[in-house]
């Protein structure tokens, strides 16, 4: 949870990269499995319409 | 989708497999979604959208009431009592979501919902867009929640928005930010150009009013984003269909007015929406690329978030691994 940030008071700086995802998890087959099943349970898998 | 009573529309994205159905006239959520799926032999019933008080399989006649119940089989004997599976929808400031998830309660701490800044009621859909993206779909999300890369790689986008006073607010499960729109008297592209001389022909000549709360960008978790500009909502839903390829569903929503008498505006706000979307096609496809080259190293590489530009990124990378940290033993 964080709160709102303001580029013109907050000093432009560069964070640690403390949690950036491995490049491994963009192209593993057994990882996207995993997400379509912890991403698309329901309530997960939810659409706007109007 | 459905504005009148009785009015339907069959989903694209499902290949027509749903439904959206007004049952009454009463707002809010009186629009339920309905499978379009018949129980005799799954054929698909209805496709498109129109108005209707009775849905009728083409293949054998079969017939459904708007609440799903079966009212007629010919040459049964008795009625199956095979119903169409519905569910009730979730209006949040205008826009509908299927649960079970709430959307009242996840975006409920939301400062610019509870500001009154978004409420689409009354706005009309104009246009589905069926976008492919070649790349992972948390490669899109990282794209869309860091303004970083606007300057450098749009320039139409980037003089139409000004990053300058960029603000972000961040939820459990949702992330927004709101840009600053520009005087609009310097475009960075022809498409541009033409969006922003039709903004400011709609407002005689003058920075919409809209200008002085920006632009609004809105990610609910893991999928959908919605954007406010200056006259339309943009929704975008995306659909993971392989690890290098996302499907992107584009809704285009419009003020009543606009959607019945500013065909150029729209036009002209779509073709700069689809530019930037087609640039951002282009660095998701460049970072996905040097992912797998540095995979084929095997080398794992990664870099520092800018503050307060990527903020976005970082919000979403927590909370992915915080969803998928019970699934993920052995990464």
């Amino acid at each position: 949870m964080s709160d709102i940030a303001d580029l013109t008071n907050g000093a432009a700086r560069l964070a640690p990269a403390a949690s950036q995802l491995p490049v491994s998890w963009y192209s593993d087959e057994k990882l996207f499995a995993l997400e379509k099943q912890q991403l698309s349970m329901p309530g997960l898998a939810m659409r706007a319409m109007h | 989708m459905v504005p009148g009573l009785h009015d339907y529309r069959s989903l694209e994205w499902l290949d027509h497999a749903r439904l959206l159905v007004r049952q009454c006239d009463i707002e809010p959520g009186q629009v339920e979604l309905l499978s379009n799926v018949c129980r005799h032999r799954q054929a698909i019933m209805l496709q498109g959208s129109g108005n209707a008080r009775n849905i009728v399989c083409p293949v054998h006649r079969w017939t459904y009431d708007l609440q799903g119940e079966l009212i007629g089989a010919p040459h049964f004997p008795a009625n199956p009592c095979l119903h169409l599976d519905k569910q009730t929808l979730e209006n949040w400031n205008g826009l509908l979501f299927q649960g079970p998830r709430s959307a009242q309660h996840d975006l409920a701490g939301m400062k610019l919902a509870n500001d009154g800044v978004f409420d689409f009621t009354g706005f009309k859909l104009d246009r589905v867009e069926m976008h492919v993206c070649n790349y992972n779909w948390k490669t899109f999300i990282e794209v869309y929640l860091e303004d970083y890369h606007v300057v450098p790689f749009h320039p139409g986008l980037g003089n139409f928005v000004t990053c300058d006073n960029l603000r972000w607010q961040f939820g459990e499960w949702y992330s927004v930010q709101r840009v600053g729109i520009t005087a609009l008297q310097k475009s960075g592209s022809s498409t541009y150009a033409r969006w922003q001389k039709a903004v400011l022909d709609y407002n005689n000549g003058e920075k919409p009013k809209q200008g002085a709360q920006g632009a609004v960008w809105l990610t609910y978790y893991p999928n959908i984003m919605v954007e406010w500009y200056p006259h339309v909502l943009v929704v975008s839903s995306l659909i993971p269909q392989d690890v290098d390829k996302t499907m992107n569903i584009v809704e285009f929503y419009y003020p009543e007015d606009i959607a019945l008498f500013e065909r150029e505006l729209i036009e002209a706000e779509q073709a700069a929406y689809m530019e930037t979307a087609i640039e951002d096609d282009e660095i998701g496809e460049r970072m996905d690329r040097g992912r797998r080259a540095l995979l084929k190293q095997g080398r794992s590489e990664v870099g520092p978030y800018q503050s307060p530009m990527e903020d976005g990124m970082r919000h979403f990378h927590e909370f992915y691994r915080r969803i998928m940290a019970g699934a993920m033993d052995g990464y």
